[in-house]
């Protein structure tokens, strides 16, 4: 038998989908939510960062790219930490790949960025116009898609392994949106901070995107295909170790 | 599905001086297609463990199983339901995980919602239900889906009247159907009503596993044995040998384990066919009836492996046997030797099976045919009716010169519409308290539902034992018969 069926690719996207209707409707403003919550931090960021010092008018645009994708990094991780926990009950009612859970988090951030991504490029379209360049966007979105998915399970497994691993992840994310250059350009750094804070793919993505969308000029292909690469080997390895302790990993989430 | 050895141990990974939970030790069974098995025990005997073992959802750490491509589903209260989403939703999430599409398994949902009384609640979300509601909609979702096994987890004890009525109703249908059952429940009633077989677990270990009635009867009993009792059987009822006997087929075996549910009883089944059918004059054998000999065994006594197949019985037997006021044997074709047994036990009572001759022809021929069973081919629906019309002939005979130490027992009646009438005459005529326990009535429900399912009698057959059984001589006989 598969590890993964059919019917497990069926059940991700229906219950993404699901999901996000059940998450639009548990509010009275609904869908509106996942645009006003990355609006709302722009909105911080900007009134703070302009009053410590005048920006250009660029700014707007440099920091909503940099909020939206940020967001949708730290969404899914932050989804997969809770998925095997919270799906206890199911686990101990079927017999299901265990992988399935983070799939469904990272397949729910993926689906709602979707509407996301098109609303923020109507936006700038609107009133920054479009370059030729946006055509590589798909390319930066995919190696974003696969950085994901590479660290999204194995943020789920450390957090059954280690439930206080949570708010570690938790802490983590918040002091990677600090360096990741959302509000601030890196480019701006002294040469030898450039380095390490290039170390952070999050942080080189956010420039590329910019680079893309904003100044219309191609990506860095090889970093995309560095990073592409690594991605690639941790998601075969992650799945492979899955698929290997999947019966073990239901004994330590029933221990939960 | 078969279980080999099977052990599941759980560790606290936060309480690491607490060691591992040992919740399945070295558990060794297999579920044969069709069969409906009950599952009891203590809270925390292992029980929901072994389901899940079942199912697939955990491995055992040692062991193995092998479920021979059946497809095992797991029905409990806990079905895993997402309390955000509407009862719809779940509905339709839980069928996808069983394999099915979204319309399929949006196709299932109005079913659901009308058995569980739901109405248009099924579109509010599972948050806002009560309980009860929340148990409904587990329920008859689990009871949608199809699989080969379904394991069953104390599903009954909760929910109104209602509901547990509906519910018993529908595991009911389940347990006639062709599925095969695993069910785990504290409601020993309806195990014993439902299930043919019980297993008893203990300490995460199989305890007793057997007929429903030998296992439930033993659990029921207080966990310490009650200090001896100093007074022995009373003097004044002395002890006597009982028999039972009848053409092969004729609810012999049924009839001494309904006699085995009364504490004062303790028959064997063909405990000492070879000695009592070939015994001579010369031969001793009020001796076979007393402790020392009857658990003795001899390979001389019986074609029976009783240390294989009446194991249980036997360790039953040996607590009443001292205080026992009958103790005897079941041998079919005792009829043959009924003076002569007579006999040998002055004071001992006979019981006569007799059943229509159409169903033990029929049941002959379903053996006679089966190759795999080791009854001889032989013996078909013609040697039946031979055996059968000398047996009516030799009963007949016998009332003469046993008079009351014989009972003629109807089978149609005993495991019919008269049961508890001929019970108590039964009793009544071997002077014991007709008082029938738990165990005799859970007993009787079964054997009168097996009577009830008995098969089809082929033309054939019905045309044979019509020309040659020899109905006056029955007729003559149901008249006296219980």
């Amino acid at each position: 038998m598969e590890y993964f069926e059919a019917r497990h690719w069926r059940y991700v996207l229906y219950r993404s989908h699901v999901n996000l209707l059940s998450d639009a409707s548990r509010y009275y403003l609904g869908w509106l939510w996942w645009f006003i919550e990355p609006l709302a931090m722009v909105a911080v960021f900007f009134v703070v960062f302009t009053y410590l010092r005048p920006r250009g008018d660029g700014f707007i645009y440099f920091l909503i790219i940099g909020v939206t994708m940020w967001m949708w990094f730290s969404g899914s991780i932050s989804n997969a930490t809770q998925s095997l926990a919270g799906a206890k009950g199911l686990i101990l009612q079927m017999q299901l790949p265990k992988l399935l859970f983070p799939i469904i988090a990272f397949a729910t951030a993926a689906y709602k960025q979707v509407f996301v991504v098109a609303m923020l490029l109507v936006f700038i379209a609107a009133t920054q116009g479009v370059h030729p360049s946006w055509v590589a966007l798909p390319l930066l979105l995919g190696v974003q898609i696969l950085l994901t998915a590479a660290v999204v399970p194995v943020a789920a497994v450390v957090c059954v392994l280690v439930p206080d691993a949570r708010f570690i992840i938790v802490s983590a994310l918040q002091l990677t949106m600090f360096c990741s250059g959302i509000f601030f350009d890196i480019a701006d750094m002294p040469e030898r901070a450039q380095f390490w804070f290039r170390l952070n793919p999050m942080a080189v993505a956010l420039e590329q995107y910019r680079t893309v969308l904003l100044d219309g000029r191609l990506p860095d292909l090889a970093w995309c295909a560095a990073v592409a690469a690594a991605s690639g080997v941790a998601i075969v390895v992650s799945v492979a170790a899955f698929k290997r302790f999947d019966l073990q990993l239901t004994r330590r989430v029933i221990a939960l | 599905m078969r279980l080999s050895n099977v052990s599941v141990t759980y560790r606290d990974q936060r309480m690491r001086r607490s060691g591992p939970v040992l919740a399945l030790s070295d558990i060794s069974a297999s579920i044969r297609p069709g069969e409906k098995v009950g599952l009891i025990g203590a809270n925390g005997a292992g029980k929901s463990t072994l389901l899940r073992v079942m199912a697939g959802i955990l491995r055992p750490n040692g062991g193995a199983i092998e479920t021979n491509g059946m497809r095992a589903s797991l029905l409990s209260l806990s079905a895993g339901f997402d309390m955000d989403l509407s009862g719809v939703r779940n509905v339709v999430l839980h069928g996808m995980l069983t394999g099915l599409t979204p319309k399929e398994a949006a196709a299932r949902v109005p079913a659901v919602a009308d058995r569980a009384g739901l109405g248009n609640a099924i579109h509010r979300r599972v948050s806002t239900y009560s309980t009860g509601m929340r148990a409904r909609l587990c329920f008859w979702t689990a009871m949608s889906l199809d699989a080969d096994v379904m394991l069953i987890d104390e599903v009954l004890s909760v929910g109104d009247q209602e509901f547990r009525e509906k519910s018993r109703t529908a595991m009911q249908d389940l347990m006639r159907g062709d599925q095969t059952v695993v069910l785990a429940s504290h409601n020993l009633a309806f195990v014993g009503g439902l299930c043919d077989r019980v297993i008893w677990l203990d300490g995460g270990r199989v305890r007793m596993d057997d007929y429903a009635e030998v296992v439930l009867d033993e659990y029921r009993l207080p966990a310490k044995p009650p200090p001896p009792n100093p007074v022995r059987r009373t003097e004044s009822r002395e002890r006597r040998q009982l028999f039972v006997c009848g053409t092969g087929r004729s609810g012999t075996t049924a009839m001494t384990r309904l006699l085995n549910t009364h504490p004062d009883i303790v028959v064997g089944v063909e405990r000492f066919k070879t000695r009592l059918l070939q015994a001579d004059d010369e031969e001793d054998l009020a001796v076979l009836f007393t402790r020392e000999r009857y658990f003795d065994y001899d390979p001389a006594d019986t074609n029976v492996d009783y240390r294989r197949s009446y194991r249980n019985d036997m360790a039953r037997a040996a607590r009443k046997f001292d205080d026992a006021v009958y103790v005897g044997d079941k041998v079919p074709n005792l009829y043959r030797r009924l003076d002569f047994i007579a006999a040998k036990f002055p004071d001992c009572r006979f019981i006569y099976m007799l059943r229509d001759p159409l169903h033990v022809a029929a049941s002959w021929q379903v053996r006679a045919l089966d190759e795999s069973d080791g009854w001889p081919a032989e013996n078909d629906y013609r040697q039946a009716v031979a055996d059968w019309n000398e047996s009516v002939r030799i009963a007949l005979d016998a009332r003469r010169t046993l008079g009351d130490r014989i009972a003629y027992v109807s089978y149609e009646r005993v495991f019919g519409a008269r049961s508890w009438g001929v019970w108590r005459e039964l009793m009544r005529r071997l002077e014991l308290s007709p008082r029938a326990s738990s165990l005799t009535r859970t007993f009787m429900q079964k054997a009168i539902r097996r009577g009830q399912a008995a098969r089809d009698v082929p033309d054939e057959v019905a045309a044979y034992v019509e020309r040659h059984a020899d109905r006056s001589a029955y007729g003559e006989l149901v008249v006296l018969a219980l």
